[in-house]
């Protein structure tokens, strides 16, 4: 392919109609001249073609995986709407809150030592109990306490046994890479996290940075399992557990 | 947001739609046809968790690039902490000429590299080679600059051309 080419994803986007009307018209002129794109444009549609010979089963996995999914949403939206109602007791604590603001450019200054502690509260039915033990069933819904020495930001992430990463905090829906924790002693974490059916082993990765910082999940991962120090003196507390029904 | 039944099927009439040309990119950075079915699965799913997030008027094709190629990220990841994927599992298909040797070195160079570099870096590698964006389409993708990804691309020149060459010669 030249420079003169367009790119594989603009003849993905061809091939599925999603351009505009004189890109098409130029793209199909050009495929009629160039040596090298319709055996791009050939590649594509053989892959294509290939996943799609077997697309009755993977519809069929799909919808499986899909059904099994609502749980979790429901979860999200019970954050949201509990985020919600904080947001008007939020409001009215707005002066106390621009008083906050200017203390954050502080916790920097301030020496980032002590301990971080999680605690995971389940409720299972109409109990509520400590995870102590490491064993959790799939429709429990987990809370989770931070206690914190200092003012800090914090990242949670939930790995599972395949090795996926979720990010449990900052909920993902409000964006930003950090949720503030305005002062030293507990925070109850908003909302609650139900996991999905299957049996697993997962860990929580909780990560406590003293200012915001660009770091990456991977790194996060990475010092949990090798223990190597993070930037800043950040610090991580791991809890493992299995679901099991 | 609609229901979780309506939620459901607009999932699917998307995976109808698009997700043999996610397979296409997921099989060009993975290389593997069985990861590569598994990523698209994981990449609908992924979406069906974000469809707040989505905005209409957006074109669902990026987007879905975007999901598949974080996917793809992270099996990548995964699978070189692991080990997991036996040589005889990476093939030749997704290349234009196929040649399983080169295709099992541009995975091996992408699993070494995820665990190298940061998330963006390998987004854009991943983007531009596995994805075949230009590099205006992945800063498009990315909501990033145009020079980002040249600079970056620049400072992986060695390694991208080394992708590269696995794809063509």
């Amino acid at each position: 392919m030249s420079d003169n080419c367009p790119s594989r994803f603009t003849l993905v986007r061809f091939h599925k109609d999603r351009v505009t009307d004189p890109e098409k018209k130029q793209i199909a002129s050009h495929l009629l001249a160039c040596p090298a794109c319709p055996a791009v444009l050939r590649n594509i549609c053989d892959n294509e073609a290939a996943y799609e010979a077997g697309m009755p089963g993977h519809n069929e996995r799909l919808r499986a995986a899909l059904e099994r999914e609502p749980a979790r949403v429901g979860i999200r939206r019970h954050v949201a709407i509990t985020i919600s109602a904080l947001a008007a007791v939020a409001l009215l604590a707005l002066g106390a809150g621009l008083y906050r603001w200017t203390q954050r450019n502080d916790v920097a200054d301030v020496a980032f030592k002590g301990n971080l502690a999680v605690k995971v509260t389940i409720r299972r039915g109409d109990g509520v109990f400590e995870l102590t033990d490491g064993k959790a069933a799939p429709s429990d819904a987990m809370r989770f306490t931070i206690t914190t020495a200092a003012p800090g930001y914090l990242r949670v992430l939930l790995i599972d046994g395949a090795g996926g990463v979720m990010v449990l905090y900052p909920d993902p829906a409000d964006g930003g890479d950090w949720l503030f924790l305005d002062g030293p002693g507990e925070h109850l974490l908003p909302g609650s996290i139900v996991l999905d059916s299957a049996r697993s082993d997962y860990r929580l990765l909780v990560a406590l940075a003293k200012r915001e910082q660009h770091l990456d999940n991977s790194a996060i991962l990475r010092a949990a399992d090798t223990g190597t120090a993070l930037p800043d003196d950040t610090m991580i507390e791991v809890v493992s557990f299995t679901t099991s029904p | 947001m609609g229901s979780g039944t309506e939620r459901i099927s607009q999932i699917e009439t998307l995976h109808r739609e698009y997700a043999g040309v996610i397979y296409d990119l997921c099989l060009r950075i993975l290389r593997d046809r069985i990861a590569a079915e598994d990523a698209v699965q994981e990449t609908f799913l992924s979406a069906f968790r974000a469809m707040d997030s989505f905005t209409y008027g957006d074109s669902h094709l990026p987007w879905l690039y975007r999901i598949g190629t974080n996917v793809c990220l992270k099996m990548l990841r995964t699978a070189s902490r692991k080990g997991a994927v036996p040589d005889e599992h990476i093939e030749k298909y997704g290349s234009l000429k196929p040649d399983p040797a080169r295709a099992m070195h541009a995975r091996r160079v992408l699993e070494q590299l995820s665990r190298q570099l940061d998330d963006r870096s390998m987004q854009i590698l991943l983007a531009h080679f596995g994805g075949g964006m230009s590099q205006e389409e992945v800063a498009q993708s990315l909501g990033i600059s145009r020079r980002a990804v040249v600079k970056r691309l620049t400072r992986l020149r060695a390694i991208a051309q080394e992708l590269e060459d696995a794809d063509h010669e």
